[in-house]
């Protein structure tokens, strides 16, 4: 599971001084929960999920994954998390093959669960004829699936999306999609942040708003539109948030 | 010591996989001694010749005053005489290249046994003005001495009464002579293709890793940045090392190739390649390598993108190369204050080396001395790593 507790992240700029990109930001997930952090862009979802990842230390505030406190061992804590989004890449000069092995490497499989577990990965995810690809011959769509393999070669418990689908086609958003559903299914822990709206309200059990770095509202898709009076999902956040940029 | 391992691995495959680096890495160093030692031997060569067989237009002012001498420049094939109106016009606008100016009087002093005197007019910022001017000179000295052996005939005195003794060379030096000119631009050219064997990998796997968003996806996996920092240094240092080991072994195949030799250098080029030689330089590459590696790491993981990290490194690439032109600098030599001078201590000591004057000590102070400098930059390199502000630029 994920937990979040207050948790605040200043950056600072030399033109614009501090700023809080997350500010008391607390929310938790539970096992077979898909969490979706929902917020225009500069709202400080990245950055909450790159510290639940520990790849950002908090100012103050604590986050937990599976009970390990992230800050104090974070090389605990990223052995139990899968992290994909839709920017981290793929070397380029490997092939997806390779690629996969050498994350199964990085999180302490030995030489035949690495392979084991690679081909698993790859005949799920219906990419077997790519395997001695060089990834940067790949289309965006496999380059994906091999992303996905990469987040989930070492089989973790929580797994953390940072808009997944951007700049993929249905087709390899669907992909993405059910890759999800079906991890839920097997009750993993996940968090999922977008800014598409009927992406969130389809697959999120419960939304978290973010604004300005702090939660707005959290709450079922039909909790936050009944609250809002809204039907639209659209309609509900821009009533939350404001429709203004500042 | 596992996940580094890993890690290294991985880059390495990463790296060799790259064309790019392939060239600055293994085909520069090996290419660049032959031709660089060809290029220069056959280039000199041919200048040369081309001088001195070249040849040159002349003006023989007065030639009336000297016909004995006009006759020997005449009869000459290295000169040829042609008639201009201004000398000093026709050399500017190098229609000829000098003259010789007799005066009137000449050949009545010379026959009243007074002095008399000749001039040559020629432009000495020009080389082949230069060359037509020695030429004359050659000629006037051939006439002086003809003058001189008649007048002595005339007092049967022998000849040999003017030569009480004879001046010979004997430079015990010149059998090191090739090796102190070459002394001079190898430990540039080393340090040189040591600092571009690393910077190419340096830059493409830390701001090219960003750029290409493959730093935040590794960043993730469970490993500590020591590592993977480590890692990735010990990739680039290892890059550094075979540049730095091709430049040398082509260096030394070079020499004893004798491609060298086949030049009309090769009688002033006593230079073996011996194994001290090649021990001190290796000796002083490695602390060497590991500093650039790790300096050129830690400049390039501050920039966002390739072409950022090339506009960083390119000043650090002037700051190395700057110090080790000292071994061009006739008359330095290594002394217990510049053996602590970073990049100058590696290059005057690769200069004894290769002129075989090694002083132990020294070699010990700059290998120490480098090294500490070294553990510096790397102890830099993951600090930088540990920082959000440089990982996370954007």
């Amino acid at each position: 599971m994920i937990k979040a507790h207050e948790l605040k992240k200043i950056f600072t700029d030399k033109k614009r001084g501090e700023i809080v990109a997350v500010n008391k930001v607390s929310f938790e997930v539970h096992p077979g929960e898909i969490f979706g952090l929902l917020g225009l862009n500069g709202a400080g979802k990245t950055t909450t999920l790159r510290l639940l990842a520990g790849l950002l230390r908090p100012n103050s505030g604590t986050c937990y994954i599976c009970n390990i406190n992230v800050a104090a061992e974070p090389e605990k804590a990223k052995a139990r998390l899968g992290f994909l989004t839709g920017t981290t890449g793929l070397y380029g000069r490997l092939t997806a093959a390779e690629m996969i092995k050498y994350f199964g490497r990085l999180y302490g499989l030995d030489e035949n669960s690495v392979k084991k577990r690679a081909n698993e990965l790859m005949e799920i995810l219906s990419m077997t004829e790519f395997a001695n690809t060089r990834c940067d011959k790949l289309s965006s769509g496999t380059k994906q699936k091999v992303s996905i393999a990469r987040t989930m070669i070492h089989d973790p418990d929580v797994i953390i999306l940072d808009e997944p689908t951007a700049g993929l086609d249905v087709i390899s958003s669907r992909a993405v999609i059910e890759f999800v559903s079906t991890e839920k299914a097997r009750s993993k822990t996940i968090i999922f942040s977008t800014h598409i709206m009927h992406e969130a309200e389809k697959l999120c059990d419960r939304i978290g708003i973010i604004d300005k770095g702090r939660i707005a509202a959290v709450g079922t898709p039909f909790e936050l539109k009944a609250a809002t009076a809204c039907v639209d999902m659209d309609d509900a956040f821009v009533k939350l948030v404001g429709n203004t940029y500042e | 010591m596992n996940n580094i391992k890993i890690i290294y691995k991985k880059e390495l495959l990463d790296t060799i996989r790259d064309k790019r680096t392939i060239i600055s890495m293994i085909i520069v160093p090996i290419l660049l001694f032959p031709l660089l030692t060809l290029g220069f031997s056959s280039f000199a060569a041919s200048m040369v010749k081309k001088s001195t067989e070249e040849t040159h237009k002349v003006t023989v002012i007065g030639k009336n005053f000297a016909p004995e001498l006009y006759a020997i420049i005449d009869s000459s094939s290295k000169v040829e005489i042609v008639e201009v109106d201004s000398i000093e016009q026709a050399i500017n606008d190098k229609i000829i290249r000098a003259a010789l100016v007799i005066p009137e009087d000449f050949a009545e002093n010379t026959e009243a046994m007074d002095s008399a005197s000749l001039t040559i007019v020629y432009n000495g910022t020009e080389s082949k003005s230069d060359f037509a001017a020695a030429k004359l000179r050659d000629f006037a000295r051939e006439y002086r001495t003809n003058i001189v052996d008649k007048r002595l005939a005339e007092y049967k005195i022998d000849p040999q009464i003017i030569k009480p003794f004879l001046i010979m060379n004997n430079n015990i030096g010149e059998e090191k002579m090739g090796a102190f000119m070459l002394s001079m631009f190898l430990p540039y050219v080393i340090i040189m293709l040591s600092m571009i064997g690393a910077m190419y990998t340096a830059i493409d796997l830390t701001a090219g890793e960003k750029e290409r968003g493959t730093l935040e996806t590794i960043l993730v996996s469970p490993i500590p940045r020591w590592q993977l920092a480590t890692g990735k240094f010990l990739t680039i240092l290892t890059t550094s090392l075979v540049s730095t080991i091709l430049a040398i072994s082509s260096m030394s195949a070079t020499m004893s190739f004798g491609i060298m030799s086949a030049g009309p250098m090769a009688e002033n080029v006593g230079f073996d390649i011996t194994f001290q030689m090649i021990f001190v330089i290796l000796l002083m590459m490695l602390p060497a390598a590991c500093l650039f590696s790790a300096l050129l790491m830690s400049i390039a993981i501050f920039a966002k993108s390739f072409k950022e990290a090339q506009s960083y490194t390119s000043p650090l690439m002037i700051i190395v190369i700057l110090p080790s032109l000292v071994s061009f600098i006739p008359g330095i030599e290594l002394n217990l204050q510049l053996a602590f001078v970073p990049i100058v201590n590696i290059c005057l000591v690769i200069k004894e080396s290769l002129i075989g004057t090694i002083e132990w000590l020294h070699v010990f102070i700059v290998f120490f001395s480098t090294s500490i400098y070294a553990a510096f930059a790397i102890f830099i390199t993951h600090r930088m790593f540990e920082k959000e502000s440089v990982i996370f630029r954007s």
